[in-house]
C-alpha cells in the first residue's frame, strides 16, 4: 500500500440534512491538490478494514494544510456512519488525493456545469479557485436537487451570481417546496438551453450516475462532443 | 462516492455459480484461492465477486482509492489466463484505465472485474500498484 498519513479531525459540521463538512488536518507540508479532486479516506470498519472511501474536497488548498471533505450520510453506509461519528482531535488515515475531475489544461472557452446534489463539491472547489484568479473563464452552473435542502452551496452560489460576471448559476428542484421562485424539473431541463450556444465550453458533470449518464449521452449525441470531452465525476 | 450503483452498464455480468480458483501472482510469488458463490460478496468493495471484492475476502492488498467505484484506476490488475470468463469492460472502465500506468492488452480494473466461474483465473498484480496513490499526480 501507498504510505497513508495520519490526519487529525478539526471540525465535524451539519451543512445540509444529512451532508457534513469534515475538516482534517493539517498536513505538512500542505497538500497541493487540483480543484476538483478527492481525498482517499482508509476507514477502521467494514469486514475487512480498511473499508477505503473517497470523498470530495469543498475546497482549494489555502495553505493551511487543512483539508475540508464533504461526504453526505448514507443509511446504512459504513463509512459515513463512522464519520459522523468522530469529533475533533480524532484520527483519520488519508492514502492520499485523487480524481481527473479537474479543469482541462488549457482551457478553451468557457465551462458549463451540471452538478446534482454533493455533486456540487468539486464544483465548487474549483469555481473558488477560479474566483482568486485575475480573468476567470465565462463559468455557468446547473445544479439540481429534490428540495431546497439539497442545494448545497446554494447562498454562496447565489451571491457569486450576484457580484461576478463571470458566473451564472440556475438552481432547479424537482419537488420544490412552497416559496420556490426558480425552475422546476431536473438539470437537463436547464442544460439543453443553456449548451445550444456557439461559443466554446468545456461540459463537467458530476453527481450520480443517474443524472451523469444520460447528460454526458446528452452532449455527445444532440451536441456534438466526444464522450471524453465531457467531464464526468461519478459519485457511486 | 461510494455505494451500489443501479445504471452503470457494468451491471451486467454473470455471477458464479460454481466455486472457482484464482491465482494471484506479485513479486513473483502465487497465492491461489477458492471462491465459493455463497461468499460473494466478501467486502463492500468493487461490484460483488469482483477480483477486488475477492482480494478483500482473502485479505491480499490490491489498491483501490476510490473505494471501488470506477473511479480511478489504482486497482489495475492484469489477467493472464481467463479473460474469457471476465465480464465485457465498459467505456468507463476504458476511461480510467487509460490513466494506468504498464498498461496491458489483458488490463482491467479489480473492481469491475467479476469472473463468472466457468473456469479458474491467474491474476497479476502489478508491482506498481501497491504505491499508485504517492505516484499520482497531486497538482
Amino acid at each position: 500500500m501507498g504510505e497513508a498519513m495520519q490526519l487529525r479531525v478539526q471540525c465535524l459540521e451539519l451543512i445540509a440534512p444529512e451532508v457534513y463538512r469534515l475538516d482534517v488536518g493539517p498536513v505538512e507540508p500542505p497538500l497541493a491538490w487540483k480543484p476538483g479532486q478527492w481525498a482517499s479516506l482508509r476507514l477502521p470498519v467494514g469486514p475487512h478494514p480498511p473499508l477505503v472511501r473517497a470523498y470530495s474536497l469543498a475546497s482549494p488548498p489555502d495553505g493551511t494544510g487543512i483539508m475540508p471533505l464533504i461526504f453526505d450520510h448514507v443509511d446504512g453506509g459504513l463509512g459515513s456512519t463512522y464519520l459522523k461519528e468522530l469529533g475533533p482531535g480524532d484520527e483519520v488515515e488519508m492514502g492520499g488525493v485523487l480524481g481527473k475531475f479537474v479543469l482541462p489544461e488549457p482551457l478553451v472557452g468557457g465551462i458549463l456545469f451540471g452538478a446534482r446534489f454533493t455533486g456540487a463539491v468539486p464544483v465548487r472547489c474549483i469555481v473558488r479557485a477560479l474566483a482568486q484568479t485575475e480573468n476567470p473563464p465565462r463559468v455557468r452552473l446547473v445544479q439540481g436537487a429534490r428540495t431546497r435542502d439539497g442545494l448545497l452551496f446554494l447562498d454562496e452560489f447565489a451571491a457569486l451570481d450576484r457580484y461576478a460576471p463571470w458566473f451564472s448559476y440556475h438552481p432547479i428542484l424537482l419537488e420544490p417546496e412552497e416559496g420556490w421562485n426558480g425552475p422546476v424539473g431536473e438539470e437537463l431541463d436547464l442544460l439543453r438551453p443553456l449548451s445550444a450556444e456557439e461559443a466554446p465550453y468545456v461540459p463537467m458533470l458530476s453527481g450520480v450516475r443517474e443524472f451523469t449518464v444520460p447528460a454526458r449521452a446528452f452532449f455527445q449525441e444532440e451536441r456534438g462532443f466526444d464522450r471524453r470531452a465531457v467531464r464526468v465525476e461519478h459519485y457511486d | 462516492m461510494a455505494g451500489t450503483n443501479p445504471y452503470i452498464q457494468t451491471a451486467e455480468y454473470t455471477p458464479a455459480t460454481k466455486t472457482y480458483k484464482v491465482t494471484f501472482i506479485h513479486d513473483g510469488q502465487e497465492t491461489t484461492v477458492e471462491v465459493d458463490p455463497k461468499d460473494v460478496p466478501y467486502a463492500r468493495s468493487g461490484l460483488p465477486g469482483s477480483i477486488l471484492d475477492i482480494c478483500e475476502g482473502h485479505n491480499i492488498e490490491l489498491e483501490h482509492t476510490c473505494g471501488g467505484v470506477c473511479a480511478c484506476s489504482t486497482c489495475h490488475v492484469i489477467v493472464r489466463q481467463g479473460i474469457d470468463s471476465t465480464n465485457e469492460q465498459t467505456d468507463d472502465e476504458l476511461d480510467q484505465l487509460e490513466e494506468a500506468p504498464g498498461l496491458h492488452m489483458y488490463s482491467r480494473l479489480g473492481c469491475q472485474c467479476v469472473p463468472d466461474g466457468s473456469r479458474d483465473i491467474v491474476i497479476e498484480i502489478p508491482n506498481w500498484n501497491r504505491n499508485a496513490v504517492k505516484e499520482a499526480p497531486h497538482g
